[in-house]
C-alpha cells in the first residue's frame, strides 16, 4: 500500500463519517431541534431520494449491460462481467442503505415483513423486487468468481482469508449457475427498475404521471450503466497500469451512442407533449419549472453536458475512438444523469402543496448534502475495498 | 357502508338531490357514514378552525403544517377572466395573515377552507406500502401512527397537499375528522368552535343531521373532481375555476 493509497482511505473514511454524522443528525437532532428541511416548506422527497433512484436506476443498468456479453453473446463485454456485477453490487447495496436511512421509521420495516403489507402500493413491490434482485446478484456474482476464488485461496493474506471463506461451500459448474441466475436476475432488474419508475407514474403530479415513465428509467439505466463501467474500467485500468481494454471501451461507447439518441428523442417527446398546448394548465406548468425556474440544470446540466456534448465527444472519431474520449463522455453523462434524477424528483414535486404552501423552489440542507457526498464515498470506497478482496484481475 | 357501494353512488351524481338520496338509501347496511360540508360564503378567516385543531390534535403550532387551513384568494374582477390575477394568502399556523389589509390586494375576496377530503377512492390509501392508512367503517380515512414508516409517498400521492410530516412524531399526519371525538358523538373540534358554521359535519344515513339536510337542498361542489378521488368533503358557493 502507497501514500496515495492510505490518504485515499483516510479521506473516504473521513467523508463516509460525516455524512453518518450528518444522517444522525437529521433523524435524532441531537444539536439542532428540528430542521427547517422537515416541516412543510420543502418538499417531501427530496436529495437522499433522487440519489436513491440514481444509485438503484444504475445498477439495472449495470446489470443490463453486463448481460449483454454475458448473455447475449457481445464478446468483447464479456471481460468487464465480474467488474461490472460486482459495481452493480455495491451500488445497490447503498442505494438500498441510502434510501432505507432517508426513511423516517426504517425499522418498522419489519411489520413489511412480518407481512404488513399493501399489494396495491407500488413501493412495496418496488422494494420486494429490488430486493430479489440483490439477492439473485449476489448469488450470481459469487458463482461467477467461485473458480478464481479457488485460486486466490492459495495467496495468503487477507485476500485468502476472503477467498476461503466464500468458498467454504463446494460448487461444481458455478459458471453454469452463473449463467441461468444471470437470466432470472437480469430480468428482476428490468422488473424492479421499470416499477420504480411506475411508483412515480400513479401521483398525481403532472411530470411523473406519464405511462412510458417505466420504460424511461430502463433506457435511462442503460445510458448511466454504460458510463459508470466505463468510467470504472478506465480507472481500474489507469492504477493498474494496464491500457489494453480497447475493445471493450469502442463497444461501450457504441451502447452509449444509441442509447443517448433515444433518451434525447424520448426526452424532448415527452417534455413537447407535457408542454403543448391541449396539455393541463399543470402539465404545463410542470414543464414551465423545469424549463425556467431550473434551467440551468435542465438545459446546461442535464441537457447540454449530459447528453449533447457527451454524444458529439462520443460520435467524433477524433475523441470517440481514444479511451480518454470515452472516458470523459462517460464523467460528463454521469453528471448530467445526476441532475436527471434530481430534476425528475424535485421539479416532479412543484405543482404540489402541502398545506396550502405553495412549493416554489428547493434550497438543500447543507446536512442533506454531506450526507448524500458521505454516500457517494460510501460506493467508492466499497468499490474500492471489492477490488482488493475479490478476485477481480483484469482479463486482457 | 362498502367502499365500492360509496365510489358507485358518488360516481353517478351531478346534483344534490340524487347524491344525498342515493346515500342514505344504504342505511341497512351500516349505521354511519360521515360526510362534511364547508360553506365558502360563511368563513370570515378568523382563524379558529386551524388553532383549535393544531391544539387539539397536537401539530406544532409554529411550523406551517396543518391538519385544516384556511386559503384566501383576492381576484382583480376588473381584467379580462382569461388575464384574471388571483393572489393566494394562506393561513397554517397561529399566526393570522387575513387581518392584514395589504394582503388583500384586488376587488373581490374570499375564503376557501381545507382539510383532507377523506377520499373514497384515496391516493394516499392506496400507496402507502405498509397500511398505515385505511378506511374505516365510516369512511374515515385514518394513519396508523404505530406502522407509519414515514416513507412520504402518501403525501405526494395526495392531490389535496392535505397530509404531512409531523416532524415531532417523525410519521405522517392529516385530520381525522377528529376521530377520537366524533366517536363519542362530539363534533370535530373545526367545527366546534367555527363562529359562523361554515363547517358542519354529520352523519349522511340520519336524516335529521345537518350536513344530510345541506346537501338535500343546496348545490354542491368537491374540489379536484377530476382527481376522481370521491372526496367526502363537500363544499357550498366554491368558485372552482378559481380554487386550486
Ligand atoms: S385528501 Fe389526501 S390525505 Fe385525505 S384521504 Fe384524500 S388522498 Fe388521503
Ligand atoms: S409515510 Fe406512512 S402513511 Fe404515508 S405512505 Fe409511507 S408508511 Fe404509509
Amino acid at each position: 500500500m502507497n501514500g496515495k493509497e492510505i490518504t485515499f482511505i483516510v479521506v473516504s473514511l473521513l467523508i463516509i463519517f460525516i455524512g453518518a454524522l450528518s444522517i444522525y443528525q437529521m433523524h435524532t437532532q441531537p444539536i439542532l431541534p428540528i430542521e427547517p428541511y422537515e416541516t412543510a416548506l420543502g418538499i417531501p422527497w427530496r436529495l437522499l431520494v433522487a440519489q436513491y433512484v440514481f444509485f438503484a436506476v444504475s445498477a439495472t443498468g449495470l446489470c443490463i449491460v453486463v448481460s449483454l456479453g454475458e448473455l447475449f453473446g457481445v464478446k468483447k463485454l464479456e471481460k468487464i462481467a465480474k467488474e461490472g456485477l460486482v459495481m452493480a453490487l455495491v451500488m445497490i447495496l447503498i442505494g438500498l442503505m441510502t434510501i432505507g436511512l432517508e426513511i423516517e421509521q426504517v425499522m418498522r420495516g419489519s411489520y413489511a415483513m412480518l407481512g404488513h403489507t399493501n399489494p396495491s402500493s407500488l413501493m412495496f413491490w418496488m422494494i420486494m423486487f429490488y430486493v430479489l434482485y440483490l439477492i439473485f446478484l449476489s448469488f450470481e456474482t459469487w458463482f461467477l468468481l467461485y473458480d478464481d476464488l479457488l485460486i486466490q485461496a492459495n495467496e495468503g493474506g487477507l485476500r485468502s482469508f476472503v477467498a476461503k471463506l466464500l468458498t467454504l461451500i463446494k460448487i461444481e459448474n458455478s459458471k453454469e449457475y452463473a449463467k441461468v441466475l444471470g437470466m432470472i436476475k437480469l430480468v428482476t432488474a428490468v422488473i424492479a427498475t421499470s416499477t420504480l419508475g411506475a411508483l412515480f407514474s400513479v401521483t398525481h403530479l403532472k411530470l411523473w404521471h406519464d405511462p412510458l415513465l417505466p420504460i424511461y428509467f430502463i433506457l435511462t439505466a442503460i445510458v448511466s450503466g454504460a458510463a459508470l463501467i466505463v468510467i470504472g474500467v478506465y480507472l481500474t485500468d489507469y492504477f493498474k497500469g494496464l491500457n489494453e481494454r480497447h475493445e471493450v471501451f469502442q463497444t461501450l461507447r457504441h451502447v452509449l451512442v444509441v442509447s443517448i439518441i433515444v433518451t434525447i428523442l424520448f426526452t424532448a417527446w415527452k417534455l413537447i407533449i407535457k408542454a403543448y398546448p391541449n396539455s393541463t394548465l399543470l402539465s404545463r406548468m410542470a414543464v414551465y419549472n423545469l424549463m425556467s425556474d431550473y434551467a440551468i440544470n435542465f438545459w446546461v446540466f442535464e441537457f447540454l453536458i449530459g447528453l449533447i456534448l457527451p454524444l458529439m465527444l462520443l460520435i467524433l472519431p477524433k475523441t470517440g475512438q481514444k479511451i480518454e474520449g470515452i472516458f470523459v463522455s462517460s464523467l460528463l453523462v454521469i453528471t448530467g444523469m445526476v441532475f436527471c434524477r434530481i430534476d425528475h424528483v424535485v421539479v416532479g414535486q412543484l405543482t404540489m402543496k402541502i398545506s396550502g404552501i405553495d412549493v416554489t423552489f428547493v434550497s438543500f440542507h447543507p446536512l442533506e448534502i454531506l450526507s448524500s457526498i458521505g454516500f457517494v464515498a460510501l460506493f467508492v470506497f466499497g468499490y474500492y475495498l471489492a477490488h482488493k478482496l475479490l478476485p477481480l484481475g483484469v482479463e486482457v | 357502508m362498502k367502499r365500492r357501494d360509496f365510489i358507485k353512488l358518488i360516481a353517478t351524481l351531478t346534483i344534490s338531490a340524487p347524491i344525498v338520496k342515493a346515500l342514505t338509501t344504504q342505511e341497512q347496511e351500516t349505521d354511519k357514514s360521515y360526510a362534511f360540508v364547508v360553506d365558502v360564503n360563511k368563513c370570515i378567516g378568523c382563524g379558529n378552525c386551524v388553532i383549535a385543531c393544531k391544539v387539539e390534535n397536537d401539530v406544532p403550532m409554529d411550523l406551517p403544517i396543518a391538519r385544516t387551513w384556511v386559503e384566501g384568494y383576492s381576484i382583480d374582477e376588473n381584467v379580462p377572466l382569461s388575464k384574471t390575477k388571483v393572489q393566494k394568502i394562506v393561513m397554517n399556523t397561529a399566526k393570522n395573515p387575513f387581518l392584514d389589509k395589504k394582503n388583500w390586494r384586488y376587488s373581490k375576496n374570499f375564503l376557501v377552507p381545507k382539510l383532507c377530503n377523506h377520499c373514497a377512492n384515496a391516493p394516499c390509501v392506496n400507496v402507502c406500502p405498509v397500511y398505515a392508512r385505511f378506511h374505516t367503517k365510516e369512511g374515515v380515512v385514518l394513519v396508523d401512527k404505530n406502522t407509519c414508516i414515514g416513507c412520504k409517498y402518501c403525501i405526494v400521492a395526495c392531490p389535496y397537499g392535505a397530509t404531512f410530516l409531523n416532524p415531532e412524531e417523525k410519521v405522517t399526519d392529516k385530520c381525522t375528522f377528529c376521530f377520537h371525538r366524533i366517536t363519542k358523538g362530539l363534533k370535530p373540534a373545526c367545527v366546534e368552535v367555527c363562529p359562523t358554521g361554515a363547517r358542519s359535519f354529520g352523519d349522511l344515513n340520519d336524516k335529521e343531521s345537518i350536513v344530510y339536510k345541506i346537501l338535500k337542498e343546496k348545490e354542491f361542489s368537491v374540489l379536484k373532481p377530476e382527481e376522481g378521488t370521491l372526496p367526502r368533503v363537500f363544499y357550498l358557493g366554491l368558485e372552482e375555476y378559481l380554487v386550486e
